[in-house]
């Protein structure tokens, strides 16, 4: 095949322009702005990622509040895992990383009124408008800042053990993108699967290319986000698990209900009801209760005033938490894609919900300077956000909490930036080996070349399959992991000869390969973990362990090309909040 | 699968292709237009409809798409 190839040469490679990498550009650019920076998207500037269709929800820790968020944080979402060095550091630094991010475009609606998100902790929230990006990109052009849009990255260029670039093609022409630089920072965003239409941009796509470059990953079984998808619409139904029935007619008590072992009261995120929302649900039907329905008529989230601050759906948000961008996304999915939904499926007012799975798989490991185990290789935002470890036993945003995805991606980025450009100021010379590039072109392309095999769609459609299925991936056990990694196998060989029609669809046969590795990394991540903990809910073993388990799950590419997993004891001896009843072992395990 | 429409109206501004980010909204540079190329990618989340300034985007959405089993 006669390709067209672009050889580009930049000091600081960012790979994904969603908030992450544009916070990321910026935070370069701050701490050095010699540097040549250039950020790639396989979306257009302003639009990618999720920033731009979420609730624009911006969280901080007060000041005077951090240790108190800390100590919540580790006892009850973190459940211990979470490394709580890095955790402490992100509590002392939202309100730095604000009043960066005002330089940086941020046009804050509500800072000084900020509302409380959380019963227990402190913990506010104010909020953006949707056209952040946009805002953000015009301030990084003036910096001098370069672009470009759909730009498939699909691998890393390692050279003498260091990342010296990345490789890709356009989505548009299919011409071939060589990328050569000191230092690439990871913000394409975790793995979402596609299962929810509005998490629809991350496909795991940098997780796979950091993989297959030899960085480690961690936390993967964590992975578990669900929400609660209405069947008629497709979307997320909002506080749907406050007006629950099953098909008796009866109420759901969204919290851990007596169908389910005790031990889950203790694991599934104390006041925070976390992953068991799908636990519950599966729960009813399980018992024969199901299908579980909706009361549309008596949930008031739409003409609630908060609701109306938070996501505009209905109404007008008042004066001063009024944002236009957002008030005219929130209405046209409420008016046109739910209402819609409705109107098509005439009922009654019980509709039909399920459990729908997230996922955010965000196992890149990074350290407390956002760097990766290979040198020149840093991330922020989503992509580490369970790989970083501050966060543990919870899927992204970190917490879970109303608007930590937007601080969790901006305060990384703003520690990821400076560690790379520090990285990048001691790099003299790129070097990239062309016999890599070949091969891994190879690899690239082959889709496009073969004629018979899996097309994207069938791979896409079981791996949604798979991950859908809330026994397999909400309430796990052993022998139902067993029957997904059977399926994950299939799909590793099958996605070793997937087809692609064009451009668009070797994209997406890109994002196959990540989805399936995703899903390896998950499902035995999930089944080594023998115990419950946080949003990892097995029902063969529904307790926590901290005598066994306070450990993170590694994995990385063996040198026969399997996947390799290990261990690391959570040092818990140098941590300030330990779990009841915990003592200090001799020995480290491996 | 949903259907994307595009209005006469449209003034050629790149807006509904830029805003799509899931590439199921190409351009016809040819034409200065858009076109919708994968529509069965289309996420609903409509995006493209409310950036456009001359509200010349109108998708059609499919509400019986499949959904994966949950349990």
């Amino acid at each position: 095949m006669d390709i067209k190839t672009n050889t580009i040469e930049t000091d600081i490679l960012i790979v994904g322009h969603g908030i992450a990498g544009l916070a990321a550009a910026h935070a370069v650019k701050d701490e050095d702005p010699a540097l040549k920076v250039l950020a790639v998207d396989k979306a257009s500037l302003g639009y990618g990622g999720k920033a731009n269709k979420g609730g624009g929800h911006v969280a901080f820790i007060p000041e005077g509040g951090e240790e108190k968020y800390v100590e919540y944080h580790t006892r009850n979402l973190g459940d211990y895992l979470n490394d709580q060095d890095a955790l402490r550091n992100y509590a002392y630094s939202t309100i730095k990383v604000m009043d960066k991010w005002e330089k940086w475009g941020a046009k804050f609606i509500g800072r000084d009124i900020a509302f409380n998100a959380h019963p227990s902790i402190p913990w506010k929230v104010c909020l953006v408008d949707s056209t952040i990006l946009l805002d953000m990109a015009r301030e990084a052009k003036k910096k001098g800042i370069e672009f470009m849009d759909k730009i498939d990255v699909t691998d890393l260029l390692t050279y003498d053990g260091k990342v010296s670039g990345a490789i890709g093609f356009s989505v548009l022409t299919g011409e071939r993108y060589i990328f050569k630089a000191k230092a690439v920072i990871l913000a394409n965003g975790n793995q979402n699967w596609g299962i929810m239409k509005m998490w629809s941009s991350g496909r795991g796509e940098g997780i796979g290319a950091a993989y297959r470059a030899g960085a480690m990953m961690r936390n993967a079984e964590f992975g578990s986000f669900v929400n609660i998808v209405s069947l008629d619409h497709g979307h997320v139904s909002y506080e749907a698990e406050n007006y629950m029935y099953n098909k008796f007619g009866k109420k759901v008590d969204p919290n851990i209900p007596d169908l389910v072992d005790a031990a889950f009261r203790n694991v599934c995120g104390g006041v925070d009801i976390g992953g068991a929302i799908g636990l519950v649900m599966y729960s009813e039907v399980a018992a024969g209760n199901g299908p579980i329905y909706e009361n549309i008529a008596e949930n008031k989230f739409p003409d609630d005033p908060f609701g109306q601050i938070i996501f505009p759906m209905k109404g007008q948000a008042p004066k001063e938490w009024y944002r236009p961008g957002t008030h005219k996304f929130a209405h046209r999915l409420y008016e046109k894609a739910k209402l819609g939904g409705y109107a098509k499926n005439p009922g009654s007012d019980l509709r039909e919900i399920v459990p729908g799975v997230v996922g955010e798989c965000s196992p890149l490991y990074a350290d407390h300077n956002m760097a990766s185990n290979l040198p020149g290789l840093f991330s922020c935002g989503d992509i580490s956000a369970n790989g970083s470890s501050w966060s543990g036993a919870v899927p992204t945003p970190p917490g879970r909490n109303r608007g930590s995805g937007l601080m969790n991606a901006v305060y990384t980025a703003s520690v990821a930036g400076p560690s790379a450009a520090k990285y990048a100021s001691n790099i003299s010379k790129v070097n990239v080996s062309e016999e890599q590039i070949e091969e891994i072109t190879k690899q690239i392309y082959a889709p496009i070349d073969r004629y018979d095999g899996t097309t994207t769609s069938e791979i896409e459609w079981r791996i949604k399959s798979l991950l859908q299925y809330v026994p397999y991936s909400i309430y796990k056990s052993e022998a139902r992991l067993l029957e997904a990694l059977k399926e994950v196998e299939k799909l590793k060989k099958e996605v070793a000869q997937v087809v692609a029609r064009d451009w668009h669809d070797l994209a997406k046969a890109n994002a196959c390969k990540s989805m399936v590795l995703c899903a390896e990394m998950f499902f035995k991540g999930s089944l080594a973990r023998k115990e419950s903990r946080g949003w990892h809910i097995r029902e063969d073993y529904p307790n926590r362990d901290d005598k066994n388990m306070l450990k993170w799950i590694n994995f990385q590419k063996g040198e026969d090309g399997e996947m390799v997993m290990s261990f690391t004891d959570v040092p818990m001896e140098k941590y300030k909040y330990k779990p009841e009843g915990w003592e200090p072992k001799n020995s480290e395990s491996k | 699968m949903n259907t994307i429409k595009f209005d006469s109206n449209c003034t050629g501004c790149k807006l509904c292709y830029k805003a799509c980010f899931v590439d199921v909204i190409r351009w016809d540079e040819k034409e200065n237009r858009p076109f919708a190329a994968y529509p069965e990618d289309c996420v609903d989340c409509l995006v493209c409809e409310t950036t456009c300034p001359q509200n010349a985007v109108h998708v059609t959405i499919d509400y019986k798409k499949p959904f994966p089993k949950s349990y």
